[in-house]
């Protein structure tokens, strides 16, 4: 009887095994697939990450690059009005100083009055110094 | 002599009155033509602010006392 069912337990073991086996491999495959699967889950979402990241870089250079242009343009401009302004005040000085060499007399007459009538209107405005 | 000339040789005489003798103003407001401007307005200013309406009753009884002196003989010519 115990050589009967040493064949018996011995196949059962076997069967054991190999259905051990098939759910170790099942497994791993799982496994495997769920690997698999993160993976590339994990390759999408850097690679995702990556595309976000460069057009955030390329957005901030061309946000830079228009902030570099528009400050070269106001700086160029206020450059050039400080310039005209400067050549139109030169200008100015030297017919006014040609005005005044032409006629010196007339010319501290008219800044007194213009100063006269400036005082008069301060006086007007703020009172005098004495009252 | 032009009226233009008359009338600057006016201007000159009265800024000879009021700086003093000696003084060459012409030659000075010529080497410094903008610090003279500056210097003459800020002595009209002061002088606008300080004395401006004494200033202007003065000059307007001066004018005022002018026209009737010249107006005067007429009047009195067709009043007579």
């Amino acid at each position: 009887m115990a050589d009967k069912a040493k064949p018996e337990i011995s196949e059962a073991a076997e069967m054991a095994r190999e259905a051990i086996e098939d759910g170790v491999v099942s497994a791993r495959e799982r496994f495997q697939r769920l690997g698999d699967e993160v993976q590339s889950k994990y390759k999408k979402v850097s690679e995702d990450v990556r595309k976000g990241a460069e057009r955030a870089s390329q957005e901030i250079r061309r946000g830079a690059e228009r902030a570099r242009e528009t400050y070269e343009d106001v700086a160029e401009t206020a450059q050039r009005s400080y310039h005209r302004a400067r050549s139109e005040a030169g200008n100015l000085s030297r017919e006014v100083s040609l005005y005044v060499r032409d006629n010196p007399g007339k010319a501290l007459l008219i800044a007194a009055g213009v100063g006269f009538v400036l005082g008069l209107l301060a006086r007007g405005r703020g009172g005098s110094d004495e009252e | 002599m032009t009226e233009l000339q008359e009338r600057e040789s006016v201007i000159d005489e009265l800024i000879d009155d009021l700086v003093p003798a000696g003084m060459d103003w012409e030659r000075l407001v010529v080497t410094y033509p903008i610090p003279a401007l500056l210097l003459a307005a800020i002595g009209g200013f002061l002088l606008g602010r300080r004395h401006g309406p004494e200033i202007i009753a003065a000059v307007s009884g001066f004018a005022a006392a002018e026209v009737s002196r010249n107006v005067e003989p007429f009047l009195g010519r067709e009043a007579g």
